[in-house]
């Protein structure tokens, strides 16, 4: 296998101090890269964002890697010093968040924080900073870009806001964007449209997405590979076909089941029974036995080893493996 | 400019207000300026000469109203009680009073900033707690007896200065301004502990919030996280609270002044209010208020300076 831009190995992640810290991630592995668009989908609280900050090391406090490696074109950044990982931050790696209302600064102008970027990594004289701002504007598709430029954050809209944000991440052209919840807090309309910007984008840029949600509507809209997580653990990885199309874990099933669809017009929705554990009570065995319908006596045990499904498709289950999924050798 | 208008309505209103409610306080309150003047063995006779003379038997709206006038067209009257006029009195010591004003508002930026600045490197860290303890402390103590406190360790200890030897600027405006710095520091600790304290919070308040993050993963470092970012954000809600503690700055200042044996305003209200000197004192009050609200419609201006968010709804 050709070496991907970003792999995460068996990385896991310790919440607060103490001798044995709980692990909100658990030897999760997951790769993205070649322009991808990769989508990690989950329930809130499952481990999903911090997955996301602990690659350009921005865990908040008290929260560590705990375990295995972050692969980063060649470096493992679980490894790299703060100001190795500071050089990295927005010009390779960049982020965009969930809440567009507040992730600017509003005190600054927008044209002013789409630079601050090149700014930090060192682009070029003042003219040079203002054309490319300039051109990131028209490449987020905003209108007017001049006037984008003088306005402060308060003056636009959240989707043109979120645009901002996107112009922010892009205009130091990085390989790896991480968008945790970039759509979340806005409305459809308006969602619809940032998604579909991010792929155009994707694909005239060639940056590679790791696309986080718990809507998957949004990750089978947009992604190529999905990787399903749970309470800390992946469960389930694949084609977006694989995944939405044959669903192996029993998680995956009843969260694609858990979506309203035009089809069940009437019907009352569905729901998984129960609730995601909180991170000290995750267990040994497979964190979804206690809610899972089909669970049997060793599932609360151990957690399964890897069943290899197909050549991308992955799931983590004990009703899976007995099924004749070929278990897939230790990595 | 309707904004202008707007403040300079508001601060009209004020002042009013505030001369309106003064003169009743005084008239509640027992005794006047006539039989002060007269003295205690005076007939009820020769105190009734003395007020007719005062014109204090006119009705209460008529005399406010007279005043009033007067302040408008800028006839201040004379003082009852020292007989000069009200302007050249307070020619003589409104500058003392707002020289240490200033020197101590311009300490407590000073002091706070870089304080606020240095506890929150880490929240509850050490610099942090113990800058906490201190600032508790001196929150609590009162700015006269800090007064007698810095007397004692920079006059009668470190002979710093000498206690009681005030300096008028006209003899020297530089021996004015450095006898002027004690009683200064004297208003400006408490007030500044104060301000670290808000300064403080709203740093840790800022800290939080979304921006910051992105800020971070943009790849600044946390140092220009805070210059760049948070501390401008930061600085809104405290030139608020600065503009709030003006007035505590005024009239610390004329408590401090009887400490310290400065001639300023503080000593001229107490004399107004003891020998019931109605033309002085109203005149005080309303310079003191006047003064209030022009700092605080400074610190409007300010905040709409910083905040682009302001200059809109204005």
């Amino acid at each position: 296998m050709e070496t991907k831009l970003l792999a995460l190995e068996n990385l896991s992640i310790a919440v607060g101090g103490g001798k044995n810290p709980p692990l909100a991630v658990r030897g999760i592995s997951l790769e993205a890269g070649g322009g991808e668009l990769v989508g990690l989908a989950g329930e809130s609280g499952c481990g999903k964002s911090l997955t996301a900050l602990s690659i350009p090391g921005l865990l908040p406090e008290g929260v560590r890697i705990a375990g295995g490696s972050i692969m980063f074109g060649g470096t493992d950044l679980a490894a790299e010093s703060e100001r190795g990982l500071r050089a990295l931050r927005g010009s390779d790696i960049t982020m965009v968040f969930q809440e567009p209302m507040s992730s600017l600064n509003p005190l600054m102008k927008v044209g002013s924080q789409i630079a601050e970027p090149l700014r930090l990594h060192g682009a070029g004289s003042r003219a040079e900073i203002r054309a490319r701002v300039l051109e990131m504007i028209e490449k987020v598709e905003l209108p007017e870009p001049e006037r984008i430029y003088k306005a402060y954050p308060h003056q636009l809209s959240g989707g043109q806001r979120q645009r901002v944000m996107l112009a922010i991440a892009l205009v130091c052209r990085p390989r790896l964007l991480i968008a945790d919840e970039p759509t979340t807090a806005l409305d459809a309309a308006v969602q619809s449209q940032i998604l579909e910007l991010l792929k155009r984008l994707n694909a005239s840029l060639g940056t590679t997405v790791l696309f986080i949600s718990h809507d998957l509507n949004v990750i089978r809209s947009l992604c190529s590979r999905v990787y399903v997580m749970y309470a800390g653990r992946i469960c389930e990885s694949g084609t977006a076909a694989e995944i939405f199309g044959s669903p192996a874990h029993e998680y995956t099933k009843g969260l694609i089941a858990s979506v309203p669809r035009r089809e069940m017009r009437g019907m009352p929705l569905l729901g998984i029974p129960g609730r995601v554990p909180p991170v000290e009570k995750y267990g040994d065995g497979c964190p979804f036995a206690p809610r899972c319908a089909r669970r049997t006596g060793e599932c609360g045990k151990r957690f399964p080893e890897v069943s290899r499904l197909s050549d991308t498709h992955f799931a983590s289950c004990y009703r899976v493996a007995s099924r004749g999924g070929e278990e897939r050798d230790d990595e | 400019m309707t904004f202008l208008l707007k403040r300079l309505a508001a601060a009209a209103l004020t002042v009013f207000l505030v001369s309106a409610l003064t003169f009743a306080a005084f008239n509640i309150i027992p005794g006047d300026a006539a039989s002060a003047m007269a003295g205690a063995d005076a007939t009820p006779e020769q105190v009734e000469q003395i007020r007719e003379k005062l014109g204090m038997n006119r009705p209460l709206h008529t005399r406010y109203a007279g005043w009033l006038k007067g302040f408008v067209s800028g006839d201040l009257g004379d003082s009852l009680r020292f007989g000069t006029p009200v302007a050249s009195l307070l020619r003589e010591k409104l500058p003392v009073t707002m020289t240490l004003a200033g020197l101590s508002f311009a300490m407590i930026l000073v002091i706070s900033f870089p304080l606020a600045l240095l506890t929150t490197r880490r929240e509850n860290g050490i610099t942090d707690r113990a800058a906490s303890a201190v600032t508790t402390v001196s929150v609590s103590v009162p700015n006269f007896f800090l007064g007698v406190l810095i007397i004692w360790v920079f006059s009668l200890a470190l002979k710093l200065f000498t206690a009681g030897a005030y300096v008028p600027r006209e003899q020297s405006a530089g021996g004015f301004v450095a006898y002027l710095v004690f009683p200064a520091l004297a208003v400006a600790l408490p007030l500044s502990a104060m301000v670290v304290k808000f300064l403080r919070s709203a740093i840790f308040e800022q800290k939080r919030e979304a921006y910051v993050r992105t800020a971070y993963s943009e790849g600044s470092s946390s140092g220009r996280v805070l210059s760049r970012h948070v501390l401008k954000n930061a600085v809104i809600p405290t030139v608020t609270f600065l503009g709030m503690i003006i007035g505590d700055i005024l009239g610390g200042s004329i408590v401090v002044e009887q400490v310290f044996s400065v001639p300023g305003l503080g000593r001229l209200l107490l004399s107004a209010v003891n020998s019931r000197d109605f033309p002085l004192l109203q005149t005080l009050v309303a310079y003191v208020t006047l003064a209030v609200v022009l700092a605080n419609t400074l610190v409007d201006i300010a905040i709409s300076v910083i905040d682009p968010r302001i200059r809109v709804a204005a």
